[in-house]
């Protein structure tokens, strides 16, 4: 077992994963007993070149597999009213979270609909502002791609940051308890939490960033008439980052330029009415995703290669699902080389969390290593 | 240095494709089927056929790794944005791009591709 950072987790001599199949599968502790994993589909090493790289194809559990996977689980844990509500929720969940996580490590594309695009061409400038969508999608990548030559102005809204702590808050406050199968729409929160921050950090390390302040009276204006009625969050949230926009139009003087660019498509039409210039990442549908997902795609706009690594591709299905455990296929049984990341680890601290570590298990003996 | 053309006939002469793509280390000459095409236009319709077919010209003995592999191929990896360079099998290089094309031009019956 060791505490590993993603470049630690690359650079391991001793874990190194070969040609042929893979079995991928998730254990979460807010929605499924102790040793109940569910498979999320197959990973076919097809490639591995001198140097470790292996190109792979990813090959989705349909949703019928893993119906009858929760099926298994549930069956007698909860009522049986329930459970046919429960499981099609939890593939739905999965299904989606998967197709994002594909868009996120670059493997899939989104299709970008931008108002103006020609200022962003002509310019090669442009201020963005982010939501929490377009930061869980990693939506910056993706941008940067398609518009290589353009120097990009990022900002954070606060309100962004604060969703990141709420959510976080939910999520902590669920681990622990009793399992409950209502519990696997978590998951959909998860990447909010686990890799947001880290998208932030990205975006620092390679933008030049700014927090966008949002001026205190603004949260009391939306608070409505009814001072003990509680107002739906998210709309307070995307109102504050609307009015933010438009706060900092002003300030600097900017008719264009400036962008928001949120994975919300109410958001993003109803921006649009007000008169500010959004991006749209279109994430594909479950049905445009072909069977097999490879880890290499040309993009045609910039031009080169886009790679993933399987350790990077573990690595983010660990930060969605909370524990991977991926397991060679062998002719004799699906019981060959096996590894296990886990992102909730009980002695995990704040720099840990900083540094993106993750819990790694089962390299190192025999059992395990494998060779290319 | 493989070099990809998709034409449109009776709009573009064969001087001015809509779109070329050229990519330096693939050699089409070692991807089967494709090197029995080099030069000749095939329609688009046909692309998604040649695809499922591509393959290397043959799986590589140790002292064959140099010809099998296109050496030091620009990608960006993990979401880096500071190109790296990786070691490529020619046929997967020349099959993720002809499947970009596919994607992006696949519903364009009338158009042709030129490989060479």
């Amino acid at each position: 077992m060791a505490i590993l950072s993603l470049n630690d987790f690359k650079s391991l001599t001793d874990v190194r994963f070969s040609k042929g199949t893979w079995v991928v599968e998730y254990h979460d502790q807010t929605h499924l007993w102790p040793d109940a994993y569910i498979c999320l589909g197959k990973v076919e090493i097809e490639e591995c070149t001198p140097e470790g790289n292996c190109l792979f194809s990813f090959q989705l559990q349909s949703s019928k597999e893993l119906e009858e996977c929760f099926n298994n689980e549930w069956k007698g844990k909860i009522n049986n009213k329930q459970l046919p509500k429960q499981v099609e929720k939890a593939v739905k969940t999965i299904l989606d979270q998967l197709r994002e996580s594909a868009v996120r490590l670059g493997l899939l594309q989104p299709r970008f609909e931008i108002e103006n695009s020609k200022f962003i061409t002509d310019r090669k400038f442009a201020i963005v502002v982010l939501d929490t969508n377009a930061l869980r999608n990693g939506a910056v990548h993706h941008l940067q791609e398609q518009f290589p030559s353009t120097q990009m102005w990022i900002i954070i809204p606060t309100v962004t940051l604060m969703e990141i702590g709420e959510k976080a808050a939910t999520i902590k406050s669920r681990i622990g308890n009793e399992p409950k199968p209502n519990n696997s729409a978590l998951i959909r929160n998860r990447p909010q939490v686990t890799i947001a921050p880290q998208e932030i950090k990205w975006i620092k390390e390679r933008f030049p960033t700014e927090t966008l302040e949002l001026a205190p009276e603004l949260l009391r204006t939306f608070r409505g008439n009814d001072p003990y009625k509680e107002p739906d969050r998210i709309s307070i949230n995307d109102r504050l980052i609307l009015e933010g926009i438009k706060d900092l139009r002003r300030q600097r003087n900017l008719l264009e330029g400036v962008y928001l660019m949120s994975g919300d498509k109410d958001m993003s039409w109803l921006a649009r009415l007000e008169g500010i210039q959004t991006i749209y990442p279109d994430i594909p549908d479950i049905q445009e995703i072909p069977d097999d997902i490879y880890s290499i795609r040309y993009s045609l706009e910039s031009r080169t290669y886009v790679v993933c690594s399987i350790h990077r591709f573990l690595w983010d299905l660990t930060h969605v699902f909370s524990k991977i455990r991926v397991r060679k296929c062998t002719e004799e049984a699906q019981t060959g080389a096996e590894l296990e990341l886990y992102y909730y680890y009980p002695t995990k601290l704040v720099n840990d969390w900083m540094d993106d570590k993750l819990e790694v298990t089962g390299f190192g003996s025999s059992s395990t290593a494998d060779t290319v | 240095m493989v070099t990809i053309e998709i034409l449109q006939p009776g709009e573009a002469t064969e001087d001015e494709p809509i779109k070329k793509i050229e990519i330096a280390g693939i050699d089409p000459l070692r991807i089967i089927p494709v090197n029995e095409i080099v030069g000749n236009r095939i329609p688009m319709t046909e692309l998604s056929n040649l695809i499922t077919k591509i393959k290397p010209i043959e799986q590589p003995q140790q002292e064959e790794l140099d010809s099998y592999y296109a050496q030091h191929v620009f990608v960006y990896e993990d979401g880096d944005l500071s190109p790296k360079k990786l070691d490529l099998p020619h046929h997967i290089g020349l099959r993720v791009v002809l499947e970009s094309v596919l994607q992006k031009y696949g519903t364009f019956n009338n158009m042709q591709i030129q490989i060479r």
